[in-house]
């Protein structure tokens, strides 16, 4: 089983750079909606995240009709070539863990980055950490400083599919 | 090129209820690239310079940048260009949060608002379309609860909102426009909506943005996350202190110099004022950060506390605001100051000249120019927190003197004359923020010639208030005041948060620009661009009817006050004449401050 990306609601700052790292990294443009990360606000209470929970056992993939989705390293991932935006998976998840991109009417989840987490590199407060236990805070950041690495990766597409 | 543009502008004409998309053009992008560049041009070509801007005529241009919704930190704002009912010039007024990139992603990089709807409004704009809808039960609530049934009203979670309260409704002079947890404080813009019957707006998009280059634009944006972590590392860093507390960081360093502007700048020194400051809020209230999008620095501090007022929460008060409704007003108390900042976020007040005119009612009442009872047993006096509770309730309302307040300090002093006009702490109309001419001459500077009136965004204040350079002292001061102004309007195009430049050098912004826009700024092209922006807006103003005449300060900067530092040179008519004709000089100006034909030449205006 993967581990989650964990997130801490005392920390985090509601910036959302989180969401337009990921959304970036997965399909090179800055929207929210195609991130794998969602920050909702609840001011002024702390804010909650949508994330997924890399299950052991996903409701999401046998609700799939056109199997869109597999498993690799223990993550479940979309083939967004075969997607068909039906909306199965997201009324399968009981953790608001999936969602479809209102545009390009693909599914979207946090797949870590093909274990690297890169949202943690834009946290400036260590809000995101990886491990299985809640509430984590003061959690180590990415190598190179408080939350950012030395470098950026380079855009690629860790995952496949498209663009739509 | 130009991928970061929607390159649509949305007009929508309050009047016939009726909505329309215009593109932009590739001169007009180029030209302007964005933001504040978007709305000036806009503005100085479709409003006459001697509109009423309460009137039918005047027209709101809210714009984003070219890095608005990108990862780039620091450049949530989003621009209103309009014609402010305080100065009847030309101003440019910002609120960070998360509206920008909502505008953004709704598809249009500007949101045209004119005409002046029949009977209250708000309009939405969401992917289901544009529409404007009759509001009447929203009549008299407050920003926040207006926001909330906008919202509720579209069952949408991702639209973001900006409304006003009863104060724009009332057409307060410096009414704001609250947006969640931020505001477009400055010069009005909340009057202007009430003007037009408009009581909020909602935005929520779900587009992409794009840039030309991603691979330099990550390589751009690595090279300023490294820029601003190095610098919140420094030992004295102001990006570190508001990350820390917030703005008010700033309280105690200014006061530590004699130059917190106390007592309706009677004085220079608080000793309330570690009762107010930023630490005083975060130690002593339950607080917590809350970021603009994209941001690493987290400024905004939310506090919630119990107080005598009841349970409140609010984000802020600003450092501008410990100012105004604090050392200005002489007030110490930490739970009333909180609560004098949620009022004017409620009734969408600007704090700053909400203020100013407090203060400057409090010193009409110590000279016996209007009397002192507010009613119930209120005394309005320096240093009487409730009498500021209650004069901000009677300005939103327009009641008692709060209808002569409301018309903003200029107007309050013709009207109640006996040389009150010598410490309505104003120029051009627009009330001060929270510095002292009397103690950093480059601030007396740029609040006398700033286009938008007594303006503190376009000043050297690190540099002064450091001692990098001396605070007393005119050598030079003329050309780092004009650098600053053409520096800042230059950036408010991308749309920068005004903290970038703290630390962020100018061919940064210009990296992040190029591989946005797939454009080749140069950093001194970009530079001359903000310096063509500030000589448009001049030549408004100027055809406005606001003459060089107006670029002066108030009497009150020439008294030197009680407690004044011994060490320090106070500021004086010579100092202050020799600076703006040197000023004039550098921007090639004559002696009235007109723009002569060959500076407009060299600006392609």
């Amino acid at each position: 089983m993967a581990q989650q990306l964990v997130f801490d609601p005392d920390t985090c700052t509601e910036c959302r750079s989180c969401e337009i790292k990921c959304s970036f990294i997965h399909f090179g443009v800055y929207n929210a909606n195609k991130s794998g990360i969602r920050i909702l606000t609840d001011w002024p209470e702390p804010p909650r995240a949508r994330l997924c929970r890399q299950c052991e056992d996903p409701a999401c993939l046998p609700a799939c009709p056109v199997d869109a989705l597999y498993v690799q390293d223990g993550v479940v991932k979309v083939r967004y070539d075969e997607c068909t935006g039906c909306g199965a998976c997201v009324d399968s998840c009981p953790y608001d863990g999936i969602w479809l991109d209102p545009l390009s009417g693909v599914a979207v989840k946090c797949d870590t980055c093909d274990g690297r987490y890169l949202c943690r590199e834009v946290c400036s407060v260590a809000a995101l950490s990886v491990g299985e236990d809640a509430g984590v805070s003061g959690a180590e950041p990415l190598a190179g400083g408080v939350g950012v690495s030395p470098t950026f990766p380079s855009s690629p597409s860790l995952s496949p599919g498209s663009v739509r | 090129m130009f991928e970061c543009y929607n390159r649509r502008l949305l007009r929508i004409n309050l009047s016939d209820r009726t909505h329309s998309v215009e593109p932009l053009d590739d001169d007009f992008i180029r030209d302007y690239v964005g933001g504040m560049g978007f709305g000036t041009q806009l503005l100085t070509t479709e409003v006459p310079a001697t509109a009423d801007p309460l009137g039918p005529q005047n027209k709101l241009f809210v714009c984003v940048g070219p890095l608005t919704g990108t990862l780039a930190p620091l450049f949530a704002q989003t621009c209103i260009v309009m014609k402010s009912p305080l100065t009847s010039g030309i101003i440019n007024t910002y609120a960070g949060g998360h509206l920008g990139v909502a505008i953004k992603q709704s598809g249009y990089d500007v949101i045209a608002i004119e005409g002046v709807a029949s009977d209250l409004v708000y309009v939405t704009i969401t992917p289901d379309g544009v529409r404007i809808v009759d509001c009447p039960e929203l009549r008299g609530k407050t920003a926040r609860e207006a926001e909330a049934a906008v919202k509720a009203a579209t069952g949408r979670d991702d639209l973001h909102t900006m409304a006003i309260g009863l104060a724009g409704e009332n057409k307060v002079r410096y009414a704001s426009l609250s947006s969640e947890t931020r505001a477009f404080g400055r010069g009005g813009a909340g009057a202007v909506f009430g003007s037009k019957n408009l009581k909020a707006i909602g935005v929520a998009g779900i587009e992409d943005v794009r840039v030309a280059d991603p691979p330099a634009f990550e390589a751009a944006v690595a090279a300023i996350y490294r820029t601003l972590r190095d610098d919140m590392a420094r030992p004295w860093s102001l990006l570190a202190g508001f990350s820390n507390v917030g703005t008010g960081v700033g309280m105690a360093m200014v006061n530590e110099k004699n130059a917190l502007a106390t007592r309706n700048h009677q004085l220079t020194h608080f000793e309330g004022a570690s009762r107010i400051d930023g630490a005083a809020y975060r130690e002593n209230f339950p607080t917590r950060p809350v970021a603009c999008f994209g941001c690493l620095v987290h400024c905004g501090m939310l506090h919630k506390a119990s107080t005598r007022f009841g349970e409140l929460w609010t984000r802020g008060p600003e450092y501008e605001t410990m100012y105004s409704l604090g050392s200005l007003c002489f007030n110490d108390d930490p739970e009333a100051l909180m609560k004098a900042n949620l009022q004017c976020e409620d009734h969408g007040m600007d704090t700053l000249s909400a203020g100013v005119n407090i203060a400057f009612a409090m010193e009409c009442v110590e000279r016996g120019i209007i009397p002192a009872d507010l009613g119930d047993g209120v005394k309005l006096e320096f240093g009487n927190a409730d009498a500021i509770i209650r004069l901000l309730e009677m300005i939103a309302h327009r009641q008692g003197i709060g209808e002569v307040l409301a018309e903003g300090t200029r107007r309050a002093s013709q009207v109640w004359g006996r040389g009150s006009e010598k410490f309505a702490l104003q120029v051009k109309g627009t009330e001060f923020a929270a510095w002292m001419p009397e103690r950093m001459r480059g601030i007396a500077l740029t609040f006398a010639t700033s286009n938008r009136g007594a303006c503190h965004k376009r000043a050297p204040i690190g540099l002064e208030i450091s001692g990098q350079i001396p605070m007393d002292q005119i050598e030079g001061r003329a050309a780092l005041v004009k650098d600053i102004q053409d520096k800042v309007n230059a950036i408010f195009t991308l749309v920068s948060c005004r903290f970038a430049e703290f630390a962020v050098p100018l061919e940064q912004f210009v990296d992040l620009l190029n591989a946005a826009a797939g454009t080749d700024w140069t950093a001194e092209r970009f530079l001359w661009m903000g310096e063509r922006l500030w000589n448009m807006e001049r030549l408004y103003n100027l055809a406005a009817g606001i003459s060089g005449e107006e670029d002066r300060l108030p009497e009150r900067c020439f008294e030197v006050p009680a407690d004044f530092p011994a060490d320090q040179k106070p500021l004086t008519r010579e100092d202050f004449n020799a600076l703006l004709q040197d000023y004039y000089r550098l921007r090639g100006w004559n002696e009235h401050g007109v723009p002569t034909a060959e500076r407009l030449k060299m600006l392609e205006l």
